[in-house]
């Protein structure tokens, strides 16, 4: 979970300690449509993904990113 | 302020250069449009909360003028959320749409007219494209050609803005038009200082 909140902070412009696994994406930590893409591909090459844009329209938390990249990875 | 027409509908975008974020500025900005009765939302960072509060702020103004397409006045509380969260005029009077970045913000209107039922915007400052973004944001067709552009950083934040205005003015995920080729969807773009900015219209009739 670590890792993956240090990766959305390159997007979200916001402290560590303010996101929550249960943090939503867009209106808890207004990430646009880009930075979503942005992180997604951070993850991709953090993880060794291929995130399809079916699975990125399901996540919308933190909790939501750790549970794919643990089923996946 | 910019007016134009798509497919026969005539709309107004207004940008606005932001100022520097500054959090006791945004934060009062942010309340003042809430107690009006504003749909914003708080993101927890200030440069959200920033952009976001001038972008209503901005709209208010607006709304409140007697510029050509808003027409009568509209009080704030007249504007909702929709079931999939996004904002909009009850009874939609007039259609709108928000975008806007770290530098500055846009309101697009449009009046409602025979087939025209939403309008989207979305401003990005021009910036680089790793491969595997671009990769993901283009169709196989329009990756070929940026490559063969050598990857000019102009003509791809053009196409993700017109992309994403065409999302908001369906109504639809981003996700749902990125395979989709965008010079076939209804959009007028133009460039201002460093950023693309681009709207589209979606009419039922398409």
């Amino acid at each position: 979970m670590e890792n993956i909140i240090a990766i959305l902070c390159d997007y979200t412009e916001t402290d560590p300690e303010h996101i929550q696994p249960a943090s939503r994406l867009v209106e808890d930590l207004g990430l646009t449509s880009l930075d979503l893409l942005d992180a997604v591909t951070a993850f991709e090459e953090a993880y060794g993904l291929e995130i399809t844009d079916e699975d990125i329209k399901k996540m919308r938390t933190v909790q939501d990113i750790a549970d794919y990249i643990q089923l996946h990875a | 302020m910019h007016e134009f027409m798509i497919s026969g509908c005539r709309l107004l975008a207004v940008t606005e250069k932001l100022p520097p974020a500054c959090k006791e500025t945004s934060r009062l900005l942010f309340e003042k449009l809430k107690m009006q009765g504003y749909p914003l939302t708080a993101g927890a960072s200030l440069q959200h909360c920033h952009e976001s509060a001038h972008a209503w702020n901005l709209l208010d103004r607006l709304l409140q003028s007697q510029n050509p397409i808003s027409g009568s006045a509209i009080r704030p509380a007249d504007i909702v959320r929709n079931p999939e969260g996004k904002p909009c005029i009850r009874h939609e009077p007039l259609l709108f749409s928000l975008s806007h970045c770290k530098y500055s913000c846009v309101c697009l209107l449009a009046r409602p007219q025979s087939g025209l039922s939403g309008c989207g915007i979305d401003i990005e400052p021009v910036r680089q494209w790793p491969l595997r973004l671009a990769r993901r944001i283009c169709t196989p067709q329009e990756y070929h050609i940026w490559l063969q552009h050598h990857r000019d950083p102009d003509w791809i934040t053009r196409l993700f803005t017109c992309k994403e205005a065409w999302a908001k003015a369906c109504g639809i995920s981003l996700m749902d038009v990125l395979q989709c080729e965008a010079k076939q969807m209804d959009v007028y773009s133009w460039k201002e200082e460093n950023c693309w900015i681009s709207a589209a219209v979606w009419q039922k009739a398409r």
